[in-house]
């Protein structure tokens, strides 16, 4: 499914990051530009290299220039994805540390079931 | 991008009283503005807030400005050639206590004589309007009005995308320190370099106590954290942005994505910068809102986040020049309200750096309404006796 230089050899597929065997935030070369990165908010490699053309490449702002990352999944599923796009467009420094910050619930939750947990549970 | 060694102002903090006040004074003709930021343009309470941009104010005064500010929201978009998603969404105070209601009548009356849109309605209508507080605590009424929100960042951006080449703006520069000698400012000194400048304006609203310290300068404004849930979108249901004051003190609304954000005030926050996500915050928000908007049982948090309030001893700004050290300027002190006045106070700001002279509407903004020596109080736990008429009296 991989090539030497860690490209996919399924040509409807990309394999970024750790999947690719390059690295947490290495990313293959020739991503296209319609890989979808973000699932919850639909966004593609190419409007993440857009915002660092733009002058707006520092992970904070991409994520709240495309939304990506902002979605139910907060990020679980595609902040890889996302640090190996933009770390292929802006360079590996763009994405060194944390890129972004995570935030609680872990999960989603109901707000009912907040209101359900055992007060004993409220330290 | 290099840092200058000199400038004509230096601006510390590219919020949106930051990038306002560059904006305005390059329009001005003021050159070589440069702005520092510490973070990335919007870091602080600029891109944590909900952005609410609401005329109807308790006070006269107070609603007035407001007033001008919105109409600068309005206009916008075409003066800065991009969408900063000023929408009408309505506005509400739900009000849950009778004496509310009685004080509400005065205030209606005076938004009419002003021409601001907004109606007391009783219970019933309330619940008509916004159903999502069917089945919960019995309201006594409302105002609503037919306020607006804007997309924060989408401001940050018209901005930043707006300016010329008289202002640079330099992102993760941190400012170590501040050079003056007794009569004025000289320069600022960075991480990444020293400015040398005549002007100096600190936009730095929940941190500016620390870069006011190092300017020597004293003032009564201190950061308080406020937090912030924000749930998976849902259908467009809630028909106005909402805020109570009583018996607790909280809010929400539906963003355009239809995301529910909200918030319930925790009225013994301390003093101090603190941008952590609390448990305790996240039970009592819940709690609240289920209490009071039942329906809002089965919507789900996917985040939640904190920033600051900068608090001043009277809930206004502190906004132009100081006695205590010439030119060292200040657009601090916002108290949750930066998003609605800065774009027009830092008008009012700019022209005031220009021309020399404090423009009328600015007057109970400025900094010498406070001494050096003016205490920092605590917080009014009661949101009406922070706008009572002693209070505004005692500043005008």
């Amino acid at each position: 499914m991989l090539d030497a230089a860690g490209r996919s050899t399924v040509p409807t597929l990309s394999v970024v990051g750790s999947a690719a065997g390059l690295g947490a935030h290495a990313a293959p070369e020739g991503i296209p530009g319609r890989a979808l990165v973000c699932f919850c908010e639909d966004v593609h490699a190419d409007e993440i290299r857009a915002q660092v053309a733009a002058g707006y490449g520092d992970p904070e702002l991409v994520k709240r220039r495309t939304g990506a990352l902002t979605g139910p999944c907060q990020g679980k599923y595609c902040l890889q994805a996302f640090c190996a796009v933009l770390a292929d467009a802006a360079g590996p420094e763009a994405v060194s540390g944390a890129p972004t910050t995570s935030r609680p619930p872990l999960r989603p939750i109901r707000l009912g079931d907040l209101v359900a947990t055992d007060e004993a549970f409220d330290t | 991008m290099t840092l200058p060694a000199t400038a004509d102002v230096v601006v510390i903090g590219a919020g949106i009283a930051g990038l306002g006040a560059a904006r305005e004074l390059e329009a001005r003709g003021v050159g070589r503005i440069v702005v520092v930021e510490r973070d990335y343009p919007g870091a602080g309470a600029t891109g944590r807030n909900v952005a609410r941009i609401r005329r109807m104010q308790l006070t006269e005064e107070l609603s007035r400005v407001a007033m001008a500010c919105q109409d600068k929201y309005e206009r916008m978009g075409g003066e800065l050639r991009s969408n900063v998603l000023f929408y009408r969404l309505g506005y509400a105070w739900i009000l849950y206590e009778q004496d509310e209601v009685e004080r509400m009548r005065d205030v209606v009356a005076m938004h009419e004589r002003l021409g601001i849109r907004s109606a007391l309605l009783s219970a019933d209508e309330t619940l008509h309007h916004l159903p999502v507080f069917t089945g919960g605590d019995p309201v006594a009424g409302s105002v609503l009005s037919d306020d607006a929100i804007v997309h924060h960042d989408a401001v940050v951006w018209a901005h930043l995308d707006h300016l010329g080449s008289a202002v640079s703006v330099h992102p993760h520069t941190t400012v170590t320190s501040i050079e003056h000698d007794d009569s004025r400012v000289r320069a600022v000194v960075t991480d990444r370099g020293r400015i040398e400048t005549p002007v100096v304006l600190n936009a730095t609203d929940g941190w500016s106590t620390e870069i006011n310290t190092m300017a020597d300068v004293r003032m009564p404004n201190r950061p308080r954290r406020r937090e912030v849930l924000v749930t998976a979108p849902l259908r467009r249901t809630i028909e106005a942005a909402v805020t109570f004051y009583r018996p607790a003190e909280g809010w929400f609304n539906q963003t355009l994505r239809g995301e529910v954000v909200m918030g319930a005030v925790d009225p013994d926050e301390p003093v101090g910068v603190n941008q952590r996500s609390s448990w305790s915050f996240l039970r009592r928000t819940a709690e609240l809102m289920t209490r009071k908007a039942p329906a809002l049982r089965d919507v789900t948090v996917i985040r939640q986040w904190a920033g600051m309030y900068d608090i001043t001893p009277d809930h206004r700004p502190i906004v132009g020049p100081t006695s205590q050290l010439e030119g060292w300027w200040q657009a601090v002190g916002w108290s949750g309200r930066g998003m609605l006045l800065a774009p027009f106070l830092t008008e009012l700001l700019a022209e005031h750096v220009v021309t020399g002279t404090a423009p009328e509407m600015l007057r109970s903004f400025l900094p010498d309404r406070f001494s050096a020596t003016t205490q920092a109080e605590g917080d009014q736990a009661d949101y009406y006796a922070r706008y009572s008429s002693g209070a505004a009296a005692s500043v005008d």
